[in-house]
């Protein structure tokens, strides 16, 4: 019964993650050969008159928050400019395309960019995402995947151990692999 | 041997031969999603130390070659082995010699003509994050190299382990239900992701 358990749990667990095991594998590959992340272009997607309110009081953050809750674009974002100065841009980090939102704030006018599309920006940017340092649901749903992927990474090596031990024809060619694997972990371990 | 047998024994093997990275990845994804699970203590990298300062001299060429001249300085000093260069700061180079155990770095300052050496160990923490990030084909190195070439092939290796895992789960009919669910909620979730995020 624990066999039949751990068999379905190590299958189950692999088909429901098979998105996330992918694009860490691609990402990982791009990474170790440092394909060129390139820079983003923007183009205008958006331009209308748009005012904010603030007080003097408010923090250049909070006020961004506010904008991106106003707009529907809440989730990751970083803030450049000063409310002295009148205009802030805020750069919504997305999955897919990221936007530049800049707001002029004494001519109450709104500007939307957003980027081009690249295959080697998204692979880095999804490999790197993690951590529950923000305020959003998504975002704490996604490092929630993460977590479960880590914890999926774990329970496959050690369940695959489990199921390789039982298939007994298979011990002595295991020993063998297994055991030329760790040796070279230790060789490198121990040279670079 | 049919290919199902084949398929099946692939999938283990290179798993078998895998595992200390499998591990490793493992290990070290949970030190970098959660940042003071293997911290002792306040340091989540341990201090550099000073070792000495003392003078020494460098030409730098019209337009050089920095890893040449940080192999140059690492020769002076009697060391060698995997090394990056820093070389943003106008005013200085800085050369880190590294290993999975420690590091060495050499800032050299062009004005003042001096070097300075510092030392610092690994902890828990640093040592599973840099196996984590060691990666690419950048040092003159066959060992570093043979390194990211099996960081290929165990991201290969995922790639083959799912859609190996797909077919045996595809011919094991009772399953199929539960596993399109399992497979289909998957996939469903990652997509919304990628509009939310």
């Amino acid at each position: 019964m624990v066999s039949l358990v751990i068999r379905r749990t190590h299958m189950f667990l692999a088909l429901f993650l098979v998105p996330w095991v992918l694009v860490y594998a691609i990402s990982t590959i791009v990474m170790n050969h440092r394909a060129e992340r390139g820079r983003a272009e923007f183009t205008v997607v958006e331009e209308r008159p748009y005012s904010v309110e603030y007080s003097p009081d408010e923090e250049r953050n909070e006020v961004a928050s506010r904008i991106m809750a106003d707009l529907d674009l809440e989730g990751k974002h970083g803030v450049w400019g000063t409310l002295e100065d009148g205009s802030i841009g805020i750069h919504r980090h997305r999955a897919l395309k990221d936007l530049l939102v800049k707001i002029d704030l004494k001519e109450s006018e709104l500007v939307i960019e957003e980027s081009d599309f690249s295959i080697v920006r998204f692979l880095n940017n999804m490999h790197r995402r993690r951590g529950y340092n923000l305020d959003y649901f998504q975002d704490d749903a996604w490092s929630f995947s993460v977590d479960l992927f880590i914890i999926g990474m774990i329970f496959w090596a050690l369940s695959g151990l489990w199921m390789w031990w039982e298939l007994k024809v298979t011990r002595r060619w295991g020993s063998i692999v297994m055991g030329s694997g760790v040796a070279l972990f230790a060789l490198f371990l121990l040279t670079i | 041997m049919t290919f199902n047998h084949l398929n099946r024994r692939v999938h283990l093997y290179l798993a078998l031969a895998l595992l200390p990275w499998f591990f490793v990845y493992g290990i070290s994804s949970l030190a970098i999603q959660h940042g003071n699970l293997f911290t002792f203590g306040d340091q989540k990298n341990p201090p550099w130390e000073s070792i000495g300062e003392k003078p020494y001299s460098l030409d730098i060429p019209k337009n050089p070659d920095w890893r040449q001249i940080g192999a140059r300085v690492l020769m002076d000093m009697g060391d060698d082995g995997l090394f990056r260069v820093n070389s943003r700061d106008p005013a200085k180079i800085q050369v880190t010699r590294f290993s999975f155990w420690s590091q060495s770095r050499y800032t050299y300052n062009f004005q003042e003509k001096q070097l300075a050496i510092e030392h610092q160990g690994l902890n828990l923490r640093s040592f599973i994050v840099w196996l984590h990030i060691r990666s690419g084909f950048n040092q003159e190195s066959f060992l570093s190299d043979l390194w990211a070439v099996i960081v290929d092939i165990v991201n290969v290796g995922f790639v083959l382990w799912a859609a190996s895992g797909v077919y045996m789960w595809w011919l094991l009919p009772a399953q199929r239900k539960w596993g399109v669910l399992a497979l289909g909620a998957g996939v469903g979730s990652f997509a919304w992701f990628l509009t939310a995020l």
